[in-house]
Protein backbone atom coordinates (compact mmCIF):
# COMPACT_ATOMS: atom_id res chain seq x y z
CA UNK A 1 0.00 0.00 0.00
CA UNK A 2 1.18 2.98 -0.86
CA UNK A 3 1.78 6.54 1.60
CA UNK A 4 -1.29 8.33 -0.29
CA UNK A 5 -3.65 5.87 -0.52
CA UNK A 6 -3.14 4.95 3.24
CA UNK A 7 -3.33 9.01 4.65
CA UNK A 8 -6.68 8.84 2.36
CA UNK A 9 -7.91 5.50 4.01
CA UNK A 10 -7.37 7.23 7.39
CA UNK A 11 -9.31 10.65 6.95
CA UNK A 12 -12.02 9.07 5.31
CA UNK A 13 -12.13 6.74 8.91
CA UNK A 14 -11.50 9.86 10.53
CA UNK A 15 -14.62 11.34 8.73
CA UNK A 16 -16.77 8.44 9.20
CA UNK A 17 -16.17 8.91 12.86
CA UNK A 18 -17.19 12.57 13.32
CA UNK A 19 -20.35 12.24 11.42
CA UNK A 20 -21.28 8.98 13.52
CA UNK A 21 -20.32 11.59 16.88
CA UNK A 22 -22.80 14.24 15.48
CA UNK A 23 -25.44 11.64 15.18
CA UNK A 24 -24.97 10.61 18.88
CA UNK A 25 -24.43 13.96 20.11
CA UNK A 26 -27.57 14.80 18.49
CA UNK A 27 -29.84 12.27 19.12
CA UNK A 28 -28.52 12.71 23.11
CA UNK A 29 -29.78 16.13 22.90
CA UNK A 30 -33.01 14.97 20.98
CA UNK A 31 -33.67 12.51 24.23
CA UNK A 32 -32.41 15.01 26.37
CA UNK A 33 -35.15 17.35 25.60
CA UNK A 34 -38.23 15.72 25.24
CA UNK A 35 -37.27 14.47 29.23
CA UNK A 36 -35.70 16.54 31.60
CA UNK A 37 -35.43 19.73 30.04
CA UNK A 38 -39.21 19.43 29.09
CA UNK A 39 -41.08 22.17 30.42
CA UNK A 40 -44.18 19.98 29.97
CA UNK A 41 -43.20 17.94 33.34
CA UNK A 42 -45.54 20.15 35.24
CA UNK A 43 -48.51 21.26 32.72
CA UNK A 44 -50.51 23.99 32.79
CA UNK A 45 -53.75 21.49 33.68
CA UNK A 46 -56.00 20.54 36.01
CA UNK A 47 -54.51 18.27 39.38
CA UNK A 48 -56.34 14.58 39.35
CA UNK A 49 -57.11 13.62 42.62
CA UNK A 50 -58.75 10.78 43.44
CA UNK A 51 -60.63 11.11 47.26
CA UNK A 52 -61.56 7.96 49.76
CA UNK A 53 -64.41 5.42 48.85
CA UNK A 54 -66.21 7.17 52.29
CA UNK A 55 -67.26 10.32 49.96
CA UNK A 56 -68.22 8.12 46.63
CA UNK A 57 -72.03 9.22 45.68
CA UNK A 58 -74.75 6.45 46.40
CA UNK A 59 -76.17 4.15 44.13
CA UNK A 60 -78.56 6.63 41.68
CA UNK A 61 -76.77 9.97 42.74
CA UNK A 62 -74.98 11.64 40.22
CA UNK A 63 -72.37 13.28 42.64
CA UNK A 64 -71.61 13.60 46.42
CA UNK A 65 -71.00 17.52 47.63
CA UNK A 66 -68.80 17.49 50.45
CA UNK A 67 -68.67 20.48 52.52
CA UNK A 68 -65.27 20.93 54.95
CA UNK A 69 -66.23 22.14 58.13
CA UNK A 70 -64.53 23.70 61.23
CA UNK A 71 -66.29 24.31 64.24
CA UNK A 72 -64.11 27.67 64.66
CA UNK A 73 -65.21 29.10 61.63
CA UNK A 74 -67.86 31.85 62.48
CA UNK A 75 -70.03 31.56 58.55
CA UNK A 76 -69.95 27.76 58.49
CA UNK A 77 -72.43 26.81 60.77
CA UNK A 78 -74.75 29.55 58.00
CA UNK A 79 -73.60 28.19 55.15
CA UNK A 80 -74.15 24.12 56.12
CA UNK A 81 -77.49 25.65 57.07
CA UNK A 82 -78.46 26.92 53.55
CA UNK A 83 -77.09 23.90 51.61
CA UNK A 84 -79.22 21.63 54.12
CA UNK A 85 -82.13 24.19 53.10
CA UNK A 86 -81.21 24.03 48.90
CA UNK A 87 -82.84 21.30 46.50
CA UNK A 88 -80.06 19.05 45.41
CA UNK A 89 -81.96 16.04 43.27
CA UNK A 90 -79.21 13.20 43.00
CA UNK A 91 -76.81 14.87 44.97
CA UNK A 92 -75.21 13.17 48.32
CA UNK A 93 -74.67 15.93 50.67
CA UNK A 94 -71.99 15.06 53.39
CA UNK A 95 -70.06 17.36 55.92
CA UNK A 96 -66.65 16.52 56.76
CA UNK A 97 -65.11 18.01 60.08
CA UNK A 98 -61.68 16.62 62.03
CA UNK A 99 -63.09 15.81 65.23
CA UNK A 100 -66.09 14.59 66.98
CA UNK A 101 -66.57 17.80 69.26
CA UNK A 102 -66.56 19.96 65.72
CA UNK A 103 -69.03 17.49 64.02
CA UNK A 104 -71.65 18.23 67.39
CA UNK A 105 -72.35 21.61 66.54
CA UNK A 106 -73.67 20.74 63.24
CA UNK A 107 -77.14 19.52 64.43
CA UNK A 108 -78.88 18.37 60.92
CA UNK A 109 -77.61 16.89 58.20
CA UNK A 110 -74.96 14.09 57.61
CA UNK A 111 -71.61 15.10 59.42
CA UNK A 112 -68.57 12.49 59.22
CA UNK A 113 -65.92 13.25 61.72
CA UNK A 114 -62.76 11.35 60.80
CA UNK A 115 -59.32 13.37 60.62
CA UNK A 116 -58.06 11.50 57.28
CA UNK A 117 -61.16 12.40 55.64
CA UNK A 118 -60.37 15.77 56.69
CA UNK A 119 -56.60 15.81 55.83
CA UNK A 120 -57.92 14.17 52.23
CA UNK A 121 -60.11 17.01 51.45
CA UNK A 122 -58.47 20.28 53.33
CA UNK A 123 -56.72 22.85 51.24
CA UNK A 124 -55.34 25.79 53.39
CA UNK A 125 -59.08 26.79 54.64
CA UNK A 126 -62.28 26.07 55.79
CA UNK A 127 -65.59 26.15 54.68
CA UNK A 128 -64.29 24.75 50.94
CA UNK A 129 -67.20 22.84 48.30
CA UNK A 130 -66.09 19.69 46.84
CA UNK A 131 -67.97 17.98 44.00
CA UNK A 132 -67.10 14.68 43.89
CA UNK A 133 -68.06 12.36 40.91
CA UNK A 134 -68.75 8.30 41.00
CA UNK A 135 -65.29 7.49 40.77
CA UNK A 136 -64.10 9.31 43.22
CA UNK A 137 -62.82 12.22 41.34
CA UNK A 138 -62.32 15.95 42.37
CA UNK A 139 -64.81 17.44 39.72
CA UNK A 140 -64.75 20.74 41.47
CA UNK A 141 -63.88 22.83 44.18
CA UNK A 142 -64.59 26.15 45.90
CA UNK A 143 -63.50 28.43 48.73
CA UNK A 144 -66.85 29.62 50.60
CA UNK A 145 -66.37 33.42 51.74
CA UNK A 146 -68.85 35.28 54.00
CA UNK A 147 -69.91 37.23 51.27
CA UNK A 148 -70.42 34.34 48.82
CA UNK A 149 -73.99 33.84 47.09
CA UNK A 150 -74.37 30.42 48.35
CA UNK A 151 -77.35 29.82 45.64
CA UNK A 152 -75.59 31.14 42.45
CA UNK A 153 -72.40 28.48 44.29
CA UNK A 154 -74.59 25.59 43.57
CA UNK A 155 -76.21 26.36 40.27
CA UNK A 156 -72.30 26.52 39.00
CA UNK A 157 -71.22 23.69 40.76
CA UNK A 158 -74.07 21.61 39.85
CA UNK A 159 -76.06 22.19 36.89
CA UNK A 160 -79.35 21.37 37.05
CA UNK A 161 -79.95 20.63 33.34
CA UNK A 162 -77.48 18.19 32.42
CA UNK A 163 -76.53 14.62 34.35
CA UNK A 164 -73.21 15.40 35.09
CA UNK A 165 -71.70 18.15 37.13
CA UNK A 166 -69.46 20.49 36.17
CA UNK B 1 -47.61 61.47 73.00
CA UNK B 2 -48.55 57.49 73.99
CA UNK B 3 -50.61 55.52 71.18
CA UNK B 4 -51.79 51.90 71.31
CA UNK B 5 -50.44 49.89 68.50
CA UNK B 6 -51.36 46.54 67.07
CA UNK B 7 -48.19 44.35 66.11
CA UNK B 8 -49.06 42.57 62.87
CA UNK B 9 -47.26 39.58 61.38
CA UNK B 10 -47.12 39.56 57.29
CA UNK B 11 -45.33 37.48 54.95
CA UNK B 12 -43.65 39.23 51.84
CA UNK B 13 -43.96 37.56 48.60
CA UNK B 14 -40.45 35.77 48.65
CA UNK B 15 -40.88 34.33 52.02
CA UNK B 16 -39.85 36.49 54.28
CA UNK B 17 -41.39 37.71 57.58
CA UNK B 18 -42.07 41.12 58.12
CA UNK B 19 -43.53 42.63 61.83
CA UNK B 20 -45.53 45.46 61.61
CA UNK B 21 -46.57 47.78 64.45
CA UNK B 22 -49.16 49.91 63.34
CA UNK B 23 -51.26 52.83 65.78
CA UNK B 24 -54.57 51.66 65.62
CA UNK B 25 -55.71 55.21 64.37
CA UNK B 26 -54.47 53.98 61.32
CA UNK B 27 -57.29 51.86 60.73
CA UNK B 28 -57.26 48.35 59.02
CA UNK B 29 -54.68 47.99 56.35
CA UNK B 30 -55.48 46.17 53.22
CA UNK B 31 -51.96 44.10 52.40
CA UNK B 32 -50.68 43.93 48.50
CA UNK B 33 -47.49 43.27 47.39
CA UNK B 34 -44.77 42.66 44.26
CA UNK B 35 -41.79 40.84 43.39
CA UNK B 36 -39.63 40.15 40.56
CA UNK B 37 -38.05 36.56 39.60
CA UNK B 38 -35.11 36.83 36.99
CA UNK B 39 -34.26 33.15 35.46
CA UNK B 40 -32.84 31.71 32.62
CA UNK B 41 -35.71 32.10 29.69
CA UNK B 42 -37.65 33.89 32.71
CA UNK B 43 -38.02 36.95 33.64
CA UNK B 44 -41.54 37.87 35.18
CA UNK B 45 -43.25 40.34 37.87
CA UNK B 46 -45.86 39.23 40.10
CA UNK B 47 -48.67 41.49 42.18
CA UNK B 48 -50.35 40.09 45.16
CA UNK B 49 -53.31 41.10 46.07
CA UNK B 50 -56.41 39.91 48.86
CA UNK B 51 -58.10 36.90 47.21
CA UNK B 52 -61.42 38.54 45.18
CA UNK B 53 -59.26 41.34 43.30
CA UNK B 54 -59.53 39.35 39.84
CA UNK B 55 -62.77 39.35 40.02
CA UNK B 56 -63.14 42.59 38.04
CA UNK B 57 -61.17 41.00 35.10
CA UNK B 58 -63.85 39.00 33.26
CA UNK B 59 -66.30 42.09 33.55
CA UNK B 60 -64.14 45.17 33.75
CA UNK B 61 -60.71 44.45 32.52
CA UNK B 62 -61.04 42.28 29.86
CA UNK B 63 -65.08 42.07 29.11
CA UNK B 64 -65.96 39.30 27.27
CA UNK B 65 -62.66 37.94 27.01
CA UNK B 66 -61.85 34.29 27.42
CA UNK B 67 -61.11 32.44 30.90
CA UNK B 68 -59.78 28.95 31.51
CA UNK B 69 -59.41 27.94 34.80
CA UNK B 70 -56.71 24.89 36.40
CA UNK B 71 -57.56 23.73 39.85
CA UNK B 72 -55.26 22.88 42.02
CA UNK B 73 -54.51 21.56 45.42
CA UNK B 74 -54.67 24.51 47.66
CA UNK B 75 -55.25 26.81 44.73
CA UNK B 76 -56.54 27.94 41.12
CA UNK B 77 -54.46 28.48 37.98
CA UNK B 78 -56.63 31.27 36.04
CA UNK B 79 -55.89 32.71 32.51
CA UNK B 80 -57.36 35.45 31.31
CA UNK B 81 -57.05 37.02 28.13
CA UNK B 82 -58.71 39.72 26.32
CA UNK B 83 -61.19 39.55 23.43
CA UNK B 84 -59.06 41.30 21.03
CA UNK B 85 -56.24 39.43 22.57
CA UNK B 86 -54.32 42.28 23.17
CA UNK B 87 -53.23 41.98 26.37
CA UNK B 88 -53.75 38.66 29.02
CA UNK B 89 -52.98 37.83 32.86
CA UNK B 90 -52.33 34.18 35.06
CA UNK B 91 -53.32 33.98 38.09
CA UNK B 92 -52.14 31.76 40.89
CA UNK B 93 -55.55 32.19 43.06
CA UNK B 94 -55.56 30.91 46.60
CA UNK B 95 -58.33 31.59 49.16
CA UNK B 96 -56.47 34.22 50.94
CA UNK B 97 -54.41 36.28 48.28
CA UNK B 98 -53.72 36.26 44.80
CA UNK B 99 -50.81 36.60 42.25
CA UNK B 100 -50.84 37.97 38.70
CA UNK B 101 -48.54 38.11 36.02
CA UNK B 102 -49.54 40.26 33.11
CA UNK B 103 -48.55 39.54 29.54
CA UNK B 104 -49.35 42.57 27.88
CA UNK B 105 -49.65 40.75 24.24
CA UNK B 106 -51.64 37.23 23.63
CA UNK B 107 -51.46 34.69 25.84
CA UNK B 108 -48.21 32.80 25.74
CA UNK B 109 -47.80 29.04 24.00
CA UNK B 110 -48.76 25.90 26.03
CA UNK B 111 -45.06 25.18 26.51
CA UNK B 112 -43.91 28.91 27.84
CA UNK B 113 -47.36 28.55 30.30
CA UNK B 114 -45.85 25.01 31.40
CA UNK B 115 -42.31 26.22 31.53
CA UNK B 116 -43.63 29.40 34.13
CA UNK B 117 -45.85 27.20 36.28
CA UNK B 118 -43.58 24.98 36.15
CA UNK B 119 -40.59 27.30 37.46
CA UNK B 120 -42.50 29.57 40.17
CA UNK B 121 -44.32 28.17 43.79
CA UNK B 122 -46.78 29.16 45.26
CA UNK B 123 -47.71 28.89 49.06
CA UNK B 124 -51.28 30.88 50.64
CA UNK B 125 -52.04 31.63 54.15
CA UNK B 126 -53.81 34.19 56.16
CA UNK B 127 -50.59 36.26 56.62
CA UNK B 128 -49.80 36.68 53.23
CA UNK B 129 -48.92 34.39 50.04
CA UNK B 130 -45.69 33.37 48.70
CA UNK B 131 -44.44 33.21 44.96
CA UNK B 132 -40.72 31.77 44.79
CA UNK B 133 -38.56 29.96 42.51
CA UNK B 134 -38.76 26.38 42.00
CA UNK B 135 -35.18 26.47 41.47
CA UNK B 136 -32.68 28.27 43.20
CA UNK B 137 -29.76 28.06 40.92
CA UNK B 138 -29.16 31.01 38.66
CA UNK B 139 -32.46 32.46 39.75
CA UNK B 140 -32.81 35.68 41.65
CA UNK B 141 -35.88 37.42 42.99
CA UNK B 142 -35.63 41.00 43.68
CA UNK B 143 -37.71 43.73 44.22
CA UNK B 144 -40.19 42.06 47.01
CA UNK B 145 -42.26 45.14 48.22
CA UNK B 146 -45.17 44.58 50.82
CA UNK B 147 -48.25 47.68 50.50
CA UNK B 148 -50.51 48.49 53.31
CA UNK B 149 -53.25 50.19 51.97
CA UNK B 150 -56.41 52.08 53.01
CA UNK B 151 -58.38 55.40 52.36
CA UNK B 152 -56.21 57.23 55.19
CA UNK B 153 -52.69 56.03 54.55
CA UNK B 154 -50.23 54.05 52.50
CA UNK B 155 -47.40 52.18 53.76
CA UNK B 156 -44.49 50.83 51.53
CA UNK B 157 -42.31 48.47 52.64
CA UNK B 158 -39.10 47.19 51.39
CA UNK B 159 -36.00 44.70 53.12
CA UNK B 160 -33.43 47.45 54.34
CA UNK B 161 -30.56 45.05 52.59
CA UNK B 162 -32.20 45.85 48.94
CA UNK B 163 -33.20 49.58 49.77
CA UNK B 164 -29.71 51.05 51.19
CA UNK B 165 -29.09 52.88 47.80
CA UNK B 166 -32.87 54.32 47.56
CA UNK B 167 -32.37 56.33 50.91
CA UNK B 168 -31.59 59.95 50.89
CA UNK B 169 -27.49 60.93 51.06
CA UNK B 170 -28.53 63.46 53.48
CA UNK B 171 -29.01 62.95 57.01
CA UNK B 172 -32.61 62.77 58.65
CA UNK B 173 -33.91 63.07 62.07
CA UNK B 174 -33.92 60.15 64.62
CA UNK B 175 -36.82 58.30 66.43
CA UNK B 176 -35.58 55.63 68.30
CA UNK B 177 -33.42 53.82 66.40
CA UNK B 178 -34.84 54.33 63.45
CA UNK B 179 -33.86 57.54 61.00
CA UNK B 180 -36.47 59.41 59.33
CA UNK B 181 -36.42 61.06 56.23
CA UNK B 182 -39.62 63.50 54.40
CA UNK B 183 -39.32 64.53 51.05
CA UNK B 184 -42.15 66.74 48.92
CA UNK B 185 -44.69 64.22 47.02
CA UNK B 186 -44.89 64.93 43.49
CA UNK B 187 -48.20 66.82 43.10
CA UNK B 188 -49.80 68.63 40.59
CA UNK B 189 -49.67 72.12 41.20
CA UNK B 190 -53.07 72.56 42.37
CA UNK B 191 -52.96 70.13 44.73
CA UNK B 192 -49.86 71.11 46.00
CA UNK B 193 -50.96 74.91 46.72
CA UNK B 194 -53.92 73.07 48.91
CA UNK B 195 -51.77 70.79 50.76
CA UNK B 196 -48.89 73.30 51.70
CA UNK B 197 -48.05 73.65 54.96
CA UNK B 198 -50.17 70.36 56.22
CA UNK B 199 -48.50 67.18 56.99
CA UNK B 200 -49.78 65.73 53.56
CA UNK B 201 -47.98 67.19 51.13
CA UNK B 202 -44.44 64.88 52.13
CA UNK B 203 -43.63 61.10 51.86
CA UNK B 204 -41.82 60.24 55.58
CA UNK B 205 -39.05 57.90 54.33
CA UNK B 206 -38.03 55.55 57.80
CA UNK B 207 -34.75 53.69 58.00
CA UNK B 208 -34.98 50.67 60.62
CA UNK B 209 -32.44 48.21 61.48
CA UNK B 210 -33.96 45.89 59.11
CA UNK B 211 -36.38 47.43 56.64
CA UNK B 212 -37.04 50.93 54.77
CA UNK B 213 -40.49 51.51 54.49
CA UNK B 214 -42.38 55.00 53.27
CA UNK B 215 -45.37 56.35 54.47
CA UNK B 216 -47.51 58.55 52.56
CA UNK B 217 -51.11 60.13 53.33
CA UNK B 218 -53.08 60.51 50.85
CA UNK B 219 -55.42 63.69 50.62
CA UNK B 220 -57.33 65.47 48.03
CA UNK B 221 -56.97 68.99 49.04
CA UNK B 222 -58.95 71.06 47.01
CA UNK B 223 -61.96 69.04 48.40
CA UNK B 224 -63.92 71.25 51.12
CA UNK B 225 -63.16 70.75 54.46
CA UNK B 226 -60.88 68.10 53.51
CA UNK B 227 -58.15 69.82 55.41
CA UNK B 228 -60.07 71.06 58.50
CA UNK B 229 -60.71 67.79 60.18
CA UNK B 230 -58.16 68.31 63.83
CA UNK B 231 -58.72 64.04 64.18
CA UNK B 232 -56.91 64.19 60.65
CA UNK B 233 -53.43 65.66 62.00
CA UNK B 234 -54.10 63.54 65.42
CA UNK B 235 -54.42 60.11 63.08
CA UNK B 236 -51.29 61.47 61.15
CA UNK B 237 -49.43 62.20 64.37
CA UNK B 238 -50.15 58.93 66.09
CA UNK B 239 -49.26 56.78 63.03
CA UNK B 240 -45.57 58.84 62.19
CA UNK B 241 -45.18 58.22 65.60
CA UNK B 242 -46.15 54.78 66.65
CA UNK B 243 -45.58 52.76 62.67
CA UNK B 244 -42.46 50.48 62.63
CA UNK B 245 -41.82 47.84 60.32
CA UNK B 246 -39.31 44.99 61.10
CA UNK B 247 -38.06 42.51 58.30
CA UNK B 248 -36.81 38.88 59.06
CA UNK B 249 -35.62 36.92 55.99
Amino acid sequence: MSLPLALSLLSLLIAIFAVIAVAAVYSRLRALEQTALNPDTDRLADEDRTLPATLLPGPGQRATLAMLLDGGCGICQGVWESLQAADLPGVRLVGVTGDAGAAAAFAKGVVLADPDLWTALYEGYAPSLTVIDGTGAVLARRFVYGDTEISTLLSELLPTGSSHAL
Amino acid sequence: MVTSTLALNRLAADGARLTVDLPLEAGTLEWHGHTRIAAPGLLRAFSLAPAGHSKAVPTHIFPGGRVETFRRRGYDLRLYEAVDRSNSCLIWAGPYHEVTTWFNGPAPRQSVLNALVAAVEFADGPEGAKITPRVQVGTQQFGTTVFGINDRVLIMALDARSARESLPDWQGMTRGDMEVWKDALALDPEQKAALAGTPFEWRYTFASPTAVFTVIFPKDGTEVGALGDPQDHAMVEAVLGGVRVEWAA
